[in-house]
């Protein structure tokens, strides 16, 4: 009897089939990046210039650099047009955002700073 | 001694019979009353296509105007349907072809519908109004550019979360110029792109257009164009929600939601530049409908919006919203009915978002005319379960996943019966209810106790013993579908329980402990079930009598054995005629 009692079918997603009970169409979501890719969201500090008190931001809600600014902008109470966003990346290196495509910016990502335009 | 209205007189009051189960009874009166039913029922509703034939249909009824089909069980949902099991719409659609010319209406759910079907049905039926596909798949644009041409007189093409093999987006175009009559669009669902100006014309050419729900491929910044040419909407769906932040944009945006002063449903949504939400705030306090499902928004921005919501009726929302979002609802959504909260990462153990059980009682509190809930969240207590029923015993749908199988009361380490049994002795209208978590055999009999006029239950890894499933089937007198997956039911309730099984639409259950040999015992047993063994396994005939089927899917019919089933799936006790076998 035993040897029959293996009928619980592996899903993909490290689990069961089917389970938790989300149709398809709400499942590519997930996947497609729009839910955070289907991982843990990714949570980085944000800086402002002068600013003794740094706040966090999810930065899988975003999808470009310009809603990023514009989100920071306004948590700063600050016009996005007279800021300047910068980072610190894997290696340490401060950087100016915009450079390179959205997706290598998101994984080399460590903190985030707002710089005042001068 | 016979005293009868003349005919018309009957067919008169027949007339003011709207519902199915008010005509049946009408039917059973008398002879008399039966004939004269049958001949003036316009609309037809069959809840499992395979518990009745096309031919018994219109032998029966000769007047067709509507019909409403469905298919597939409801876990087909959840993939736990194999590919192939059946649900094929072709058969119907031959036979209404031929004998019902005037039919106005289909609605199907959960079927597979080929683009032959939807060939036929756009030329065989002149007057044809609505078509509605619910979770349909088996069509290609091919079938949706033969609508388009075809229905001269299509009034609603409603796509819901179908599956379409999309070859272009070109069928959009077969609108012939001379089409007027569209009153709602709905193709949310498809991913390919559709002629913008194609549309544009389609909408301006619509004056009775009503409901029109775009696909994630329209860019936000043509919306306005759509909303002006059409500001007599009611029901919108936007594409993807963003744009480079421009304020021409913005404005001419804000401007065409303002000029829909019937707009009430609001969807769409994907891929939300919260910069851009705003522009909904001229229509939010007219909104009763709102499904931001798709919007990837977190909860402050989520909150501008609902906050201006009062009249809202129905929110769908991600778990984005979190407890203070629901607090807002709480305050804000006085004439609330249905709740519903999707999980924005179900895939993931720990909590990405700050939404407990707290957010849901919140809404309880608040929202007196609150109905429905579907919520899917990752705690949860029999605190909080006991509060929901007190506050609210008119509910009459609630369905919890908690994301965790079998997870415990947080708080206390308890299985989550009480709590449950709580919803079911105070929500005395309960109709519908799924439950998860950790459960014992004791919340079925709370179920079985309490829950007199639940319609329909969804279990998955709860119980402990055959006792709970018995308690279901002896005393829920008004249960017409079970669906059960994963508990350790076997074949003593079932069989037990076997003629309360003819009282329900069906039963399923997977990767339980039913029995191969209670299957075959069930099937010759009951000529008026189907027993449905679905097993993909190799070499079934091996296996021995007490080896437990993978699934097992029981429903009523009058229709006998279905003749269109794949290798996978076996009607148990009956032989190819349809007549029981009792070897």
């Amino acid at each position: 009897m035993l040897q029959w009692l293996s009928i619980r079918t592996k899903g993909e997603e490290n689990g069961v089939v089917g389970w938790p009970p989300v149709k398809s169409s709400r499942k590519t979501l997930c996947h497609r990046g729009g839910c955070g890719g289907g991982s843990k969201s990714t949570y980085v500090k944000v800086q402002m210039e002068g600013d003794g008190i740094a706040r966090k931001i999810n930065l899988n809600l975003h999808h470009s650099y310009n809603t990023l600014v514009h989100t920071l902008a306004q948590m700063f109470g600050k016009c996005n047009e007279d800021v300047k966003l910068t980072y610190q990346d894997k290696e340490g290196d401060w950087l100016l955002a915009g450079d390179v495509p959205w997706g290598s910016f998101v994984e080399n990502v460590k903190r985030l700073k707002l710089v005042k335009k001068t | 001694m016979t005293y009868s209205f003349p005919e018309e007189v009957l067919e008169h009051v027949f007339s003011f019979l709207t519902s199915q189960n008010d005509r049946n009874a009408a039917s059973l009166v008398c002879r008399t009353w039966y004939e004269m039913e049958r001949w003036c029922r316009k609309r037809i509703f069959v809840g499992n296509c395979y518990a009745v034939n096309p031919r018994v249909l219109i032998r029966r009824f000769p007047e067709v105007k509507a019909v409403e089909l469905k298919g597939k069980p409801h876990f087909a949902d959840f993939n736990l349907v194999p590919e192939g099991w059946g649900g094929f719409v072709y058969p119907w659609i031959v036979e209404f072809a031929r004998v019902y010319p005037w039919l106005e209406e289909i609605r199907l759910k959960r079927m597979v519908v080929t683009d032959e079907c939807l060939e036929i049905v756009s030329k065989a039926f002149r007057n044809f109004k609505v078509l509605i596909l619910s979770s349909c798949e088996g069509f290609s644009t091919d079938g949706l550019a033969a609508v388009a041409a075809n229905c001269r007189n299509l009034r609603v093409l409603d796509l819901r979360e179908c599956e379409v093999e999309e070859l272009s987006g070109h069928w959009l175009s077969h609108f012939p110029d001379s089409f007027t009559s569209l009153e709602s669009l709905n193709i949310a669902c498809l991913s390919l792109e559709v002629s913008f100006s194609a549309l544009e014309r389609l909408v301006s050419r619509s004056p009775n257009l009503k409901t029109l729900r775009l696909n994630r491929t329209v860019p936000l910044e043509k919306i306005s164009k759509l909303l002006q040419r059409a500001p007599q909407l009611a029901d919108f769906g936007t594409g993807a929600y963003s744009a480079e932040i421009r304020p021409d944009v913005y404005s001419s945006l804000q401007e065409a939601f303002s000029g829909c002063k019937k707009l009430k449903s609001l969807s769409g949504f994907w891929d939300v530049v919260p910069a851009y939400l705003p522009a909904v705030f001229p229509v939010c306090s007219q909104l009763t409908y709102l499904n931001l499902s798709y919007a990837t928004t977190q909860s402050p921005d989520l909150i501008k919006v609902i906050s201006q919501c009062h009249n809202l009726q129905r929110l769908v929302v991600l778990d984005y919203i979190e407890d203070m979002g629901l607090d807002t609802v709480a305050v804000t959504c006085k004439d609330l009915r249905e709740l519903v909260v999707f999980p924005s990462d179900p895939f993931v153990a720990d909590a990405n978002v700050l939404l407990t059980e707290e957010g849901l009682v919140s809404v309880s509190q608040g929202c007196s005319k609150l109905q429905s809930v579907l919520y899917f969240c990752r705690q949860m207590s029999n605190s909080a379960l006991i509060s929901i029923s007190k506050n609210r015993p008119n509910l009459t749908c609630f369905r919890l996943c908690i994301l965790e199988p079998r997870a415990p009361d947080y708080l206390t380490f308890e299985p989550l019966d009480v709590g449950f049994g709580s919803i079911v002795e105070n929500c005395k209208e309960l109709t519908r209810l799924s439950m998860s978590g950790l459960l014992t055999d004791r919340v079925f009999e709370y179920i079985g106790k309490h829950a007199k006029k639940l319609d329909m239950l969804s279990v998955a890894f709860a119980g402990d013993s055959d006792l709970g499933l018995h308690h279901v089937l002896s005393g829920c007198e008004s249960l017409r579908k079970l669906e059960i997956r994963d508990c350790p039911f076997g074949d003593k309730a079932l069989l037990a329980n076997a003629s309360k099984l003819l009282t329900m639409r069906s039963l399923w259950m997977s990767s339980c402990f039913v029995s191969f040999g209670a299957c075959k015992l069930l099937g010759q047993k009951m000529p008026g079930l189907n027993v449905e063994v679905i097993d993909e396994r190799e070499n079934l005939n091996l296996l021995p009598e007490n080896a437990p089927v993978e699934k097992v899917y029981i429903y009523r019919t009058v229709s006998g054995q279905r003749l269109d089933m794949p290798d996978f799936v076996r009607i148990m006790g009956k032989d190819k005629n349809g007549v029981y076998n009792l070897l």
